[in-house]
């Protein structure tokens, strides 16, 4: 039977990668360290199968046709942008378990929108090249609508999320399934505060997202995030499906640096199911990532 | 005001090629192409970011034009924002 076996919080930074040297060393390889960190304990829970639930930043979907969440449940490949070390190429994919967490949405209120070929945005890719590419792990990535109006409600994301967890836990196949929510905490992207970090918030929502209380996330208003975590803090929407996709869960930080050098509050986090009891267990493995 | 019109011109041309060459080429040509108000028409062809702003464009679009269209710093865009117009490709658009 499949099971979700863990989750992760990262960001998908692109600044990390187009501006690699803006902030201090010390900064940069905390960075580094976190990815590689979370890319170890991927390899601990011996996934099988990422999901990857991201973002658009009107790239991959433009005024035509703006899905509120999609599933790219065919062939796949990233990433759409130029990222230096990250040359476009197919990535494994998984289109059974895909396929079966369409139709399982559609049967149990879930209107999917699918792509049966999707080159992925960085919101995905970078995940992917930082955690999953190394050993070829099948990907699945999911895209809600955090960035274009009109967003996928707060409370809709939790609902997705609980949907895939259903949906995992109904495939007859011996899956492993790790689920990644992407997405940098406050960040303002194109509006004239860009660059402002606000740490304040960031803290809130990794207090939050610890205590693996999905309720007082889900309960933020768009004003209030877009007051305090930017346009990019929207994204928030995608800790939330993937803490969901989790069932009762709670957090353990690996690492937090506020990087205004690259517009971010950059967060990074296991997420445990509830009653397993392993977040602090692991969190001795972070000492030294985490600021 | 046609909000979607502004975001459809500015989303083609960050995103589609041949689009973005078809702006550059010939931006009155292009600029038909969408249901925009003469102020609207005259901010995409000059690149106007900060009226693009004002007429309620996408942030993240106006970021894209500008890592197409600038010199791809964050210094640089704010500067533009704040109305330090520095972008060479501006051309003087058929207010339509």
């Amino acid at each position: 039977m499949a099971e979700l076996v863990g989750g992760f919080l990262v960001p998908h930074d692109p600044m990390v990668i187009t501006d690699p040297h803006a902030p201090s060393e010390a900064v940069r390889d905390r960075i580094a360290a976190a990815y590689d960190e979370v890319a170890r304990r991927v390899a601990g829970l011996a996934a099988t199968t990422l999901i990857i639930i991201g973002t658009d930043h009107y790239l991959l979907f433009g005024p035509g046709c703006l899905p509120q969440a999609l599933i790219g449940s065919g062939d796949v490949e990233g990433p759409l942008e130029r990222l230096p070390g990250m040359r476009r190429r197919p990535f494994p994919d998984n289109k059974p378990l895909a396929r079966h967490l369409v139709d399982h949405g559609h049967r149990t209120g879930i209107d999917w929108a699918v792509a049966d070929s999707l080159t992925v945005d960085h919101s995905v890719a970078i995940p992917y090249f930082r955690i999953g590419a190394d050993t070829d792990l099948p990907v699945i990535p999911i895209y809600l609508a955090c960035g274009v109006e009109p967003l996928l409600p707060l409370p809709r994301a939790a609902q997705i999320g609980a949907n895939l967890k259903d949906a995992v836990e109904s495939w007859d196949a011996d899956e492993r399934v790790v689920v990644i929510g992407s997405g940098g905490i406050s960040h303002w992207v194109g509006t004239p505060e860009m660059g402002r970090v606000n740490e304040r918030f960031d803290r809130r929502v990794l207090d939050l997202v610890t205590a693996g209380d999905v309720e007082t996330l889900v309960s933020f208003s768009d004003d209030y995030i877009r007051e305090n975590g930017g346009n990019g803090g929207l994204e928030i929407r995608n800790f939330v499906a993937a803490m969901a996709a989790l069932g009762p869960c709670a957090g353990g930080v690996i690492a937090y640096e506020a990087v205004p050098e690259w517009i971010t509050g950059l967060g990074f986090v296991e997420l445990v199911r509830a009653g397993t009891g392993d977040v602090a267990e692991r969190d001795d493995t972070a000492e030294g990532i985490a600021s | 005001m046609s909000r979607s019109g502004v975001d459809k011109a500015l989303y083609d041309i960050v995103a589609d090629r041949q689009a973005r060459a078809g702006f550059l080429s010939d931006a009155d040509g292009f600029l038909d192409r969408y249901r925009l108000s003469p102020e609207e028409r005259w901010a995409v062809g000059y690149v106007d970011l900060p009226v693009l702003l004002e007429c309620g464009a996408n942030p993240m679009l106006l970021w894209g034009m500008w890592m197409t269209f600038g010199d791809r710093s964050l210094s640089g865009y704010l500067s533009e924002l704040d109305g330090n117009r520095t972008l060479s490709l501006r051309k003087e658009p058929d207010r339509g």
